[in-house]
């Protein structure tokens, strides 16, 4: 057993139900019903609260592009062209939440109603929305890096699969698309997440609702030749339930289910060095009951339960047992969040 | 009330659709329950959802839905209903109102976490 220490945050009437960054280097929490708490990245003193949406949904993303703020719900998508001073423009649509890009634009997933975009002021976009509608069911996104003005976007697009698209300031062009087909049935991919590679630059991992993982080589290559994607499908008994979030973590991979937070062992290093249907490696399991999760300025893990946030340090997360307290000190957390949560992480084999 | 609007006839077109894999049985045990448990709202509609038999809850429409709204009816008239979509897609109403989550989690049909996490619009 390992020791995770961390911090629990609890916001008397204020239910978080997700946490973002800001753009002042702090910390954005939406609420159950419709509010923002804007706080310093080393605790709630001085906190300002902001009405984001008048409908009181709950927020479920957030995502700045300069001083340009988007707030989504299952409702609506609202634009505040200065966050500090919120003025909110709302468009009528619900998204799955949002993510910022490489070059700042603001994208999120709308369902079978395609993708919302908004690019930063300096691309003369303030405010500058679109809708493109889209055959396949675009659910949870990610960011997977850009060139010269594009951004590269993957979409975990459920029954569809994984479907990769390039954003650039004129239009959203879907590249390539891939369903994964086992044994009669589609898998309901519900996350994705780019993978760190200087070989494979394009590299992703998707998870199926049922945790079956789905490795793709590259994400971004229109059909090959031979009409056959590069990819690999697999599962870990012991990574079971219902995923809700997937991340790629340098060498290993976490995923949340509702009663885990499962770190998968340098599956990254292996999956893209060794491409293959199975593997034999060891995960770390802490059981806990969660709802969302965030990773915040690529080192604070924030674990939404139902009743506050859990925040964690990656960088004692990620590191093995022999090596756990090499830089403890100035990287700790602070203490004026909330009170201290301690999990226990189980160490096991998994093999697929 | 089996309508066609809501599977695949005709009139379906931009309608809510039941899964065509759900069996009449099972599609009627999701309004038995909103009757049983008395999930309605002031103005009468009921709300439910099915549960499988591992205890997850099921998807019960072509969009990924897991709610489904039952508009009211007067007496001898037919029930008929339909399943909510997770998110607004700007063109109708078709999703649930935040009312209904409160109403299934306090009668005990979905967990907090799956209010949480149905009421952002994810997959429970």
């Amino acid at each position: 057993m390992r020791q995770i220490n961390g911090r629990h945050i609890v916001f008397p009437t204020f239910e978080i139900s997700c946490v973002a960054s800001a753009p002042d280097g702090g910390l954005c929490f939406g609420s159950e019903d419709g509010r923002l708490r804007f706080t310093k990245i080393d605790g709630p003193a001085g906190a300002r609260d902001v009405t984001a949406v008048e409908s009181g949904e709950a927020i479920n993303g957030i995502a700045f592009s300069d001083n340009i703020m988007v707030v989504s719900t299952r409702q609506e998508i609202v634009v505040c062209k200065d966050y500090k001073d919120p003025v909110p423009t709302k468009l009528d649509r619900g998204a799955f939440g949002l993510i910022q890009t490489m070059h700042r634009r603001v994208v999120a997933g709308l369902g079978k109603s395609g993708i919302f975009m908004m690019q930063s002021s300096s691309e003369g976009g303030a405010g500058f929305s679109q809708v493109i509608e889209r055959e396949p069911h675009i659910y949870q996104i990610s960011a997977a890096g850009g060139f010269h003005g594009e951004d590269w976007i993957i979409c975990a697009a459920r029954r569809n699969g994984i479907v990769s698209l390039v954003v650039n300031k004129e239009e959203i062009r879907p590249v390539a698309g891939m369903a994964f087909r086992e044994k009669g049935r589609y898998s309901d991919v519900i996350d994705v997440a780019p993978l760190t590679s200087v070989n494979y630059p394009h590299a992703a991992i998707g998870i199926g609702k049922d945790c079956e993982f789905h490795f793709v080589r590259d994400s971004f290559s229109p059909l090959p030749p031979n009409g056959i994607f590069e990819r690999h499908s697999f599962s870990f008994p012991p990574v079971k339930g219902t995923a809700y979030r997937l991340f790629a973590c340098g060498d290993d991979v976490l995923v949340l289910t509702g009663t885990n937070l499962v770190r998968l062992i340098g599956l990254a290093k292996e999956m893209l060095s060794h491409p293959a249907d199975a593997y034999q490696i060891k995960a770390g399991v802490i059981k806990l009951d969660a709802v969302d999760a965030s990773i915040l300025y690529d080192r604070w893990l924030m674990i939404v339960c139902t009743d506050g946030v859990s925040m964690f340090d990656l960088r004692k997360l990620l590191k093995s047992e022999e090596n756990q307290y090499q830089h403890i000190g100035a990287l700790d957390i602070s203490e004026a969040w909330g009170e201290p949560v301690q999990f226990e992480e189980e160490q096991v084999n998994v093999d697929s | 009330m089996n309508t066609t609007k809501h599977h695949g006839g005709p009139d379906s077109h931009g309608e809510s659709q039941w899964l065509p894999e759900l069996s009449w049985d099972e599609e009627f045990s999701v309004f038995n329950l909103a009757d049983e448990h008395e999930i309605d709202d002031d103005a009468g509609n009921m709300y439910g959802v099915l549960r499988g038999e591992d205890g997850q809850l099921r998807e019960i429409g072509d969009d990924y839905q897991e709610l489904a709204f039952f508009a009211y009816a007067r007496e001898g008239q037919m029930w008929h209903g339909y399943p909510l979509h997770p998110i607004s897609s700007g063109s109708n109403e078709n999703n649930p109102p935040k009312a209904a989550y409160t109403l299934l989690t306090r009668t005990g049909l979905l967990s907090k976490t799956e209010c949480k996490r149905l009421s952002k619009g994810k997959h429970s």
